[in-house]
């Protein structure tokens, strides 16, 4: 070869060698650098991430994948898979989570595993913010992963319980992961998402205890005035409010059981003491739990299509579970004029369904008894009624179902029937999803469960004979369209079963679910503690239910009473109120501390009574001057059932009140003053906040009946009931809810 | 020089036509082409552009078929393994009874968690009469994965079934002395199944899973159920042109380039074109009396008109060849296939043994780890 040739040939191979290196032929292609990686390659590095361990890295790839080509479903799912490992979550152990709760768990399986066999998956006793975020933040992450992947769809998906999510921008539908690879992982996640969403206050995927600091990034263009209204909204209790709910969200779900649901355990008080929120802390659940439904029923039939049996098999429970915490939740929902839980005859003709109108009489009227049965009698003149089982005249009552129960020997007929009540077949033929659903936690199984138990637990032989028992597996609850509405009863007006719970924490009419489709209108006692009397039956119409509204005017004429509760006379400073309260030569700071303490049906009152006289006037003589009464007995509704100078029963709710109601102010004053606060706080409790004496001449209530209407919209529980702006029909603008975007 | 600008304005026209066919295909593309390039050519790195020679040129460049004499025929198998296949063999002979319960699966699954496992074989029959060539092929992948979704097991699947039939010339313009051309013209027959993963939802996880389900008795048997794909695939037809060129270039280079399915119609449009720029250095060489040897070099530039970025698309190749008259009768060869190293080796005279060793890293899913692939496959010529 010519020398000038083998100089062309060593150029050329020199130059060849420089571009393939400058070209990265020798650097395989998930070792280049990750700044120039494409979407391809960063899928390719973050999964090299996920296989070794490094997730942290694997997300943060997989998140720039994202970003380089928002329609790559890999992306999305391989991050959810990273975040998922990262966090340690895995079927086994969500599906341990729920089989725990159910009556068939393997206690020591359950107890090796450090799992709580009360309450919901991931709750427990010892759960804490930092746990459950552990939990939820993945969760929530891979949920939101995978709907990117699905809801790809430009129409809205309706969900079971009539929500619908919103279609979305068509995100990750490049079709590499099918939405069959989503949805049974999109289902399983969805519930535990939908159980712990009420907790994620601030909606930011995240439980912690700095609530609400994301809402200034998200509301950075709005005024400091509208930021600081929003968070208020979310985090009514500052930073440590998701804290505080996950508190409280303990003690409202430890003894329910998923297996077992009915509503005798739920104190819709730990949902939040504030009615207005309970729609929005439904809806924060019940919005996943419904889409968790969807998925798993979806997975469900291609499995019972395809004979996949034993994937069957493994899903059911959860899916059980699932429904019937969904149908459950959506018997909650409250005050929206619809028949959230399935209890009305069907309108003939079709009408716009109206309220159920109903009071209570007769629950703290001496003359009528005063049986407190928290039921909706249904004519006072019945005369099959027995006193001797006062609530056997209500609506929906298992002895009420049988007094209107009878065999028709008509040959055209032949079978059961009842003039007021609906059978099970016939309210199946309403809604025959009723009808179908024969789980142990289905709309019928919980009202003849709870039938039998009131009958088997409450009542003498005789009572809970076969024939009684025939009743329970018979009749609903529910009244018949035709029912008639008796001159003199409880139901008033309207439509039986059309939010017509009270926000009691009772089970109004009997059918195995408390405080359901509750009510909250102008007029109505909604939430059971009005001055209700027989003396009203057949004065009050639905019409005119407004006068009934109790009016107050907080500081009406003396300064220092502007005090957000309702006090009993404005005439006297409230320099005396301190001194009564806590003696000596108080100071306003004092004076603040006790504001409270004459104000009708506070707590502090309670306390104060209890420490003065305790139940039973110390002075009878003074006891004949209504002005200088001095007891418990005199001016509050007994809490238990028992008589409470024997009895120490107490309201189910005021300790709880004693704890997180009471002003730490006139804690820290009240409590040193005596050795045994613990058994002031027990007498005080036996009484609940309910008024029972007569209208003081120089109070701040005016007219009305006590306990109608009874809040203002100030975000603060003037009543003492432990509640805050109940009993009032919706938000509106007022110090509480002013600046709502 | 006059020649070649005569020979350039006769044919200025057709070079206008093949050049709008070949943008106008690009803008209505369908398919990725067959892959199959035959032994040699994937074992320099899938190149060869401007020396590939022979019935393999049906593939990469028909000019290659100008210089064939004589005739011959071959036929050759062969099929591929790698580790993960036979960690998937060995794991469904245990476990392949768990595949319908997922939490035995889950706590079983570790061991092939999200791994591909890939199956791929090829039959050939081929032949030339002078420098006329044809072959029928059937070149096929599998792949199959137990993989999560998040956190439940999924199954994944792929499938790329290719039968094609071949034939092309080859010929030297007289006009043109230091030019071949060829062309070649084939019809395709693919099963495909763009691999996936499925879920609990979709049809083709459950024939998946049940295949799986299905006894075994050998391990041939279970390897065999990675070709599940194709109780799922679906066929497409197509038909199409290969068209190629080389020029000899002084002291042993030449230069090539081809266009593949340049058109390929297929399933009711286009399949990706491609086209091939390559160059190579020969110099021929005796040490062993009676036989010819032959040390090739190349390097390619592919452009693929598809997604990956231009400049991953290099190939390079070295080959040591010995040949006894015309007949093939050893074969050493390395190669850069896009960086990725190929090596193979082939040894016989009429039965040859042959060894492919590739290696692919383009896989996405989690658990995909770089694949090494061992091809072993044996011919007969005559």
């Amino acid at each position: 070869m010519e020398r000038k040739h083998r100089k062309w040939i060593a150029a050329a191979g020199f130059s060849a060698a420089w571009m393939l290196g400058g070209c990265n032929v020798f650097e395989p292609f998930a070792s280049k650098r990750t700044s120039s990686l494409d979407y391809r390659g960063l899928l390719i590095r973050g999964n090299d991430a996920l296989n070794h361990g490094r997730y942290v890295e694997a997300e943060s790839l997989f998140i720039r994948a994202q970003r380089k080509y928002p329609k790559g479903s890999e992306a999305y799912l391989f991050h959810a898979q990273a975040i998922v490992a990262e966090y340690q979550l895995d079927f086994n152990k969500l599906k341990l989570e729920f089989e725990c709760r159910r009556a068939s768990r393997d206690v020591a399986k359950c107890a090796a595993n450090g799992i709580d066999t009360n309450g919901i998956p991931f709750i427990h006793p010892g759960t804490t913010v930092d746990s459950i975020e552990r939990i939820y933040w993945p969760v929530a992450a891979a949920v939101r992963d995978l709907n990117y992947i699905l809801r790809s769809s430009k129409d809205s998906l309706v969900l079971i319980g009539g929500y619908k999510l919103p279609p979305d921008s068509g995100q990750a539908s490049d079709g590499r992961v099918t939405a069959g690879v989503a949805r049974l992982d999109l289902g399983l996640l969805l519930a535990i998402n939908g159980m712990l969403a009420p907790l994620d206050m601030d909606q930011n995927l995240h439980i912690t205890v700095t609530c609400g600091t994301n809402l200034d990034i998200a509301y950075a263009d709005s005024s400091q005035a509208v930021r600081d209204s929003v968070k208020r909204l979310k985090c009514g209790d500052g930073l440590l409010s998701e804290q505080i709910r996950l508190d409280n969200f303990k003690k409202l779900t430890q003894d329910v059981h998923i297996d077992n649901l009915d509503s005798k355990d739920v104190r819709a008080r730990n949902m939040s003491v504030n009615p207005n929120d309970i729609n929005a802390f439904i809806a924060s659940m019940q919005i996943p739990i419904s889409a968790s439904q969807y998925n798993l029923d979806s997975v469900h039939s291609a499995m019972v299509i395809n004979s996949y049996t034993q994937g069957q098999a493994e899903i059911e429970g959860v899916i059980a579970n699932v429904r019937d915490l969904n149908n459950f939740l959506g018997y909650m929902r409250y005050n929206d004029t619809i028949d959230d839980d399935y209890d009305v005859d069907s309108l003939n003709p079709p009408r716009k369904p109206t309220a159920y109108f109903w009071h209570n009489f007769d629950r703290d009227d001496i003359a009528a008894g005063g049986y407190k049965d928290h039921g909706i009698r249904y004519d006072y003149n019945d005369p099959m009624y027995n006193p001797a089982y006062p609530s056997s005249g209500d609506i929906g009552h298992p002895l009420h179902r049988f007094q209107h129960f009878r065999f028709d020997s008509n040959p055209l007929v032949n079978s059961w029937v009842s003039d007021l009540y609906l059978k099970y077949s016939e309210l199946g033929r309403r809604y025959p999803g009723l009808a179908v659903d024969t789980s142990k936690n289905s709309r019928f199984s919980l009202m003849r469960k709870k039938c039998k138990d009131m009958l088997m637990n409450d009542y003498p032989p005789g009572l809970n004979d076969a024939g009684h028992i025939l009743v329970c597996d018979s009749l609903t609850t529910v009244l018949r369209n035709d029912a008639p509405r008796p001159a003199r009863s409880d139901w008033i007006g309207g439509n039986p079963g059309v939010d017509e719970e009270m926000i009691d924490e009772y089970d109004n009419d009997y059918d195995g679910i408390k405080d359901e489709d509750a009510r909250n209108y102008v007029g109505y006692d909604d939430d059971d503690d009005a001055l209700m009397t027989m003396s009203m039956l057949g004065t009050i119409t639905p019409a005119n239910s407004g006068t009934l509204s109790m009016i107050w005017q907080d500081d009406s004429v003396g300064p220092g009473h502007k005090n957000k509760c309702i006090d009993i006379d404005i005439n006297i400073p409230m320099a005396n109120y301190a001194d009564s309260a806590f003696g000596g030569n108080p100071d306003t700071t004092a004076q603040r501390a006790a504001q409270r303490v004459f104000c009708m049906g506070t707590l502090e009152h309670r306390l104060y009574l209890a420490r003065k006289a305790g139940i039973t006037s110390l002075n009878p003589d003074v006891m004949r001057n209504p002005a200088y009464r001095d007891s418990l007995r005199n001016y509050y509704t007994v809490a238990g059932s028992g008589d409470p100078t024997s009895s120490a029963d107490t309201g189910k709710n005021c300790m709880d009140d004693v704890r997180r109601h009471l002003g730490q102010d006139f804690k820290n004053r009240w409590f040193p003053m005596t050795p045994d606060s613990a058994a002031e706080v027990n007498l005080a409790c036996r009484f609940k906040h309910i008024w029972l004496a007569p209208r003081p001449a120089n109070s701040e209530w005016t007219s009305g009946v006590y306990g109608v209407d009874e809040e203002k919209y100030d975000c603060v529980d003037n009543d003492g009931d432990g509640w805050i702006d109940e009993d009032l029909i919706d938000r509106r603008s007022g110090p509480c809810w002013s600046g709502i975007p | 020089m006059l020649e070649w600008d005569s020979v350039m304005k006769k044919h200025r026209p057709i070079a206008g036509i093949i050049a709008a066919l070949f943008f106008g295909a690009v803008s209505a593309l369908a398919s990725v082409g067959p892959k199959y390039r035959g032994f040699e050519v994937d074992g320099s790195g899938r190149s060869g552009t401007a020396s590939v020679y022979g019935e393999p040129a049906l593939f990469l460049n028909p000019a290659g078929l100008s210089d064939l004499k004589g005739n011959g025929f071959e036929t050759s198998a062969d099929f591929g393994v790698n580790s993960v296949l036979l960690d998937y063999a060995s794991w469904a002979a245990k476990n392949s009874k768990y595949i319908k319960q997922i939490d035995s699966l889950l706590l079983r699954m570790e061991p092939v968690q999200n791994k591909w496992a890939p199956f791929s074989n090829s039959v050939v029959m081929q032949g030339h009469y002078q420098d006329f060539a044809f072959a029928l092929v059937e070149d096929v992948r599998y792949d199959l994965s137990l993989s999560k979704a998040v956190i439940t097991p999924v199954m994944g699947a792929g499938m790329l079934s290719d039968l094609q039939f071949t034939a092309g010339r080859g010929f030297a313009p007289a006009a043109l002395p230091d030019w071949r051309m060829g062309f070649a013209v084939k019809y395709l027959y693919r099963l495909r199944f763009p691999g996936r993963l499925m879920g609990t939802t979709d049809d083709e996880f459950y024939k998946v899973v049940n295949k799986i389900n299905q006894p075994a008795h050998s391990i041939m048997d279970q390897i065999a159920k990675i070709k599940v794909a194709s109780e799922v695939a679906q066929p497409g037809l197509g038909f199409g042109v290969n068209l190629g060129a080389m020029r000899s270039l002084p002291n042993g280079f030449t230069a090539g380039v081809s266009f593949l399915d340049f058109h390929t119609f297929f399933d009711g449009g286009f399949m990706y074109p491609q086209m091939n720029l390559g160059g190579s250095y020969a110099r021929d060489f005796d040490i062993l009396e009676g036989m010819h040897h032959r040390v090739i070099a190349n390097l390619d530039w592919q452009i693929p008109f598809s997604w990956e970025p231009w400049y991953k698309q290099w190939k390079l190749g070295a080959a040591v060849e010995g040949r006894m008259g015309s007949r093939l009768v050893s074969l050493v060869a390395l190669g850069l296939n896009d960086g990725y190293p190929t090596f193979a080796l082939k040894i016989g005279y009429i039965l040859n043994l042959y060894y492919l060793y590739t290696a692919e890293e383009t896989g996405t899913y989690p658990g995909q780890y770089k694949l090494s692939f061992h091809k072993i496959g044996i011919t007969l010529s005559f």
